[in-house]
């Protein structure tokens, strides 16, 4: 067999040729990594960024459920009975029932109590020289969410729709500025001898801006009646 | 058995005294009058009639006048009425006090004023006008204005309601004019403005009067219709002057307070007024604290700092505050300037030096009994005399019981009398 050499030209010119294919592979291959790096990257900023959209969509997911516990909270009633059997209380002969409904009724927090109290009490008030209703609902709120009641000011709900003024004291005393009865703004009443007291009360936001943020569901409710007292506190949400 | 112990006692003395030739007491120079008033219903109802006992039963008033809202209560004289003040001051104690006499008007009534107390509860606000009556004390714009109030607050700061928007008290437009508000005492109908008895008709009425020394105690407090208020220090810029004692148990823009106990029954006294006449009751324990310099008498200051010490509306012990205020000196101080309180640390001089009565204590050794050893205590220095001309003559001030210059059979009487007794 006779082998052919070939021109040197021609093989300066595959050299070349197959450097230049070098370089491209070589290019190719580096450009490849980089737009795999840049690829990878690009993707693993999107899965970052649809991890933190599915976050963002879970919290408010989330706060669109608390905003619907909260509207059907706010939406919802709430009703407890409390008893005293007669040997725990001064007020009726046999069991004393305390019914009391918590609602928020729109832009109002609407507080019914309703007390199987047959006697309306009453007494001389000299500076009215007037009889006026005795018997009374305190009423009292944890208005600074401190978890707290002593200190805070109670609704005196008088029987005959009057008020006065009242602070909780730790020893279980309400203090009171010594000012006389006055028409209450927040609650009425309604005595029926065969049912007891209907104390209804409701606090308006407009009348009572501190209910805007009011969190704690703290509450202590009291009923005197001339013969004596049944009060309880309690958490009127859970 | 106390009774057979205290007639020995007195039987020994007696005849003791009779052979010692012991001098004659003489009573004490000047009469003390009182005028008792309470218009406060229900929640401060029983508070005069506490004074009004310890008066009766341990000093010597020579009549006291007592109005109260409830004519039925002992000692009272006629219905508490803005006119039968009046008349009690201007007529029946102008008529009986001298210029050596002591007077004492003890007041418990609702009243009017501002307010920087908030509970909207009762439709009551921070910067609300409570019944008082607002007068511009100096206008921006410079047009004339004047209230003896003086420039308490801004109208910007003067709500008209719970509240509600601010007043603009002479109309002018703008809400940037210091005005002064004059304090009331209300009688009732509560509702009708005439029957408020104005600071400034109190201190008219108070100037026609002659005495050594006049004590005016006022315990206010007032609501009615949304607009009420306690602020009874705002009556101390207008009463001060010289000889005289003005009391308060808050400050010009405060309630005074009282209680529903824990059985919700209305207590029907202020606490500070509690523990301020309990500090002139003798027969009490709190009497011998009160006694801070142990001269078996409680001065007005004394009790006055008794009742600041045991306040419990003072001490934080009930979450509400009262800040009780004093004037003796006659400056008008303290009182509320410009949105501030501004008190006065030279009271106390004349409150100090004056007392209901001179009858002291006969609990010698304050142990709370009055037993031997209080008696003893009085023998040792029988017969002694206050101006006794020899100098190393021992006379303690204290002993003389009835406060007449000597130590001598009616003192240690005073004691047997009261042998056995526990104070609580």
């Amino acid at each position: 067999m006779v082998s052919k050499k070939l021109p040197s030209s021609y093989m300066s010119a595959n050299r070349v040729w197959l450097g230049l294919l070098c370089i491209v592979v070589l290019v190719g291959a580096v450009g490849g990594t980089l737009i795999g790096i840049f690829i990878g990257n690009r993707i693993s900023s999107l899965e970052s960024q649809v991890d933190s959209l599915q976050d963002t969509v879970s919290s408010l997911e989330d706060e669109v459920d608390r905003l619907l516990d909260e509207l059907a909270d706010m939406n919802s009633t709430r009703t407890f009975i409390f008893e005293w059997l007669s040997w725990e209380q001064n007020i009726v002969n046999g069991t004393l029932r305390m019914e009391l409904t918590f609602a928020w009724k729109g832009e109002n927090l609407s507080i019914i109590a309703k007390i199987n109290d047959d006697e309306y009490g009453e007494q001389y008030e000299p500076d009215y020289n007037a009889t006026m209703a005795e018997d009374l609902l305190v009423l009292v709120l944890d208005l600074n969410n401190d978890g707290q009641l002593v200190g805070e000011s109670a609704l005196m709900a008088y029987a005959d729709n009057y008020t006065r003024g009242g602070v909780l004291c730790s020893n279980g005393q309400i203090a009171t500025p010594l000012w006389e009865k006055q028409p209450s703004r927040f609650h009425t009443c309604v005595f029926e001898p065969d049912v007891g007291y209907t104390f209804n009360v409701v606090f308006p936001l407009v009348l009572l801006p501190e209910l805007q943020h009011l969190s704690s569901d703290l509450v202590y409710v009291c009923f005197v009646d001339t013969g004596g007292s049944v009060d309880i506190s309690f958490h009127w949400k859970t | 058995m106390k009774m057979i112990k205290a007639s020995i006692v007195i039987c020994s003395l007696l005849a003791f005294a009779a052979i010692s030739q012991i001098p004659v007491s003489q009573a004490p120079t000047g009469k003390a009058w009182a005028v008792l008033v309470n218009a406060s219903g229900n929640v401060g109802s029983n508070e005069t009639q506490m004074l009004y006992n310890v008066l009766i039963d341990h000093y010597n008033f020579e009549d006291i006048y007592y109005l109260h809202l409830e004519t039925s209560f002992p000692g009272v004289d006629a219905k508490a009425t803005k006119a039968n003040f009046r008349w009690a001051l201007t007529n029946w104690l102008s008529s009986h006090s001298t210029a050596n006499d002591f007077v004492l008007i003890y007041v418990v009534a609702h009243g009017g004023g501002y307010s920087m107390y908030d509970n909207a509860f009762v439709g009551l606000s921070k910067y609300m006008l409570a019944d008082g009556r607002a007068e511009v004390a100096w206008d921006n714009q410079g047009k004339p204005a004047y209230s003896d109030e003086g420039m308490e607050v801004l109208e910007q700061n003067l709500l008209n309601g719970c509240r509600g928007p601010p007043l603009d008290v002479n109309g002018d437009g703008d809400l940037d004019d210091w005005v002064g508000v004059d304090e009331c005492i209300k009688f009732i109908p509560l509702s009708d403005p005439l029957q408020r008895y104005w600071d400034d008709e109190v201190a008219a009425d108070l100037s026609g009067l002659s005495y050594k020394t006049l004590a005016f105690v006022y315990v206010g407090c007032t609501a009615e219709n949304s607009t009420e208020h306690c602020f009874s220090g705002g009556f101390i810029d207008d009463l001060s002057a010289p000889n005289r004692i003005i009391i308060t148990p808050t400050n010009e823009t405060w309630p005074s307070w009282g209680a529903y106990d824990e059985n919700k029954n209305l207590l029907g006294y202020s606490f500070w007024g509690k523990e301020f006449i309990s500090a002139f009751d003798v027969d009490t324990l709190a009497f011998n604290e009160a006694d801070v310099d142990s001269s078996g008498k409680v001065s007005f200051k004394e009790a006055f700092d008794y009742a600041w010490n045991h306040d419990p509306a003072r001490t934080g012990e009930v979450p509400q505050s009262e800040t009780p205020w004093l004037d003796d000196n006659g400056n008008g101080l303290p009182t509320f300037v410009q949105g501030q309180d501004v008190l006065d640390p030279t009271d106390g001089q004349l409150a100090s030096q004056t007392y209901l009565g001179t009858l002291k204590s006969p609990d010698i050794n304050k142990d709370g009994v009055i037993d031997i050893a209080d008696v003893v205590s009085v023998a040792l220095s029988f017969m002694a005399i206050r101006d006794h001309p020899n100098p190393e003559h021992i006379y303690i001030e204290r002993l003389d019981l009835n406060d007449d210059g000597y130590i001598d059979i009616e003192d240690i009487v005073i004691v047997a009398i009261h042998f056995e007794e526990r104070y609580h």
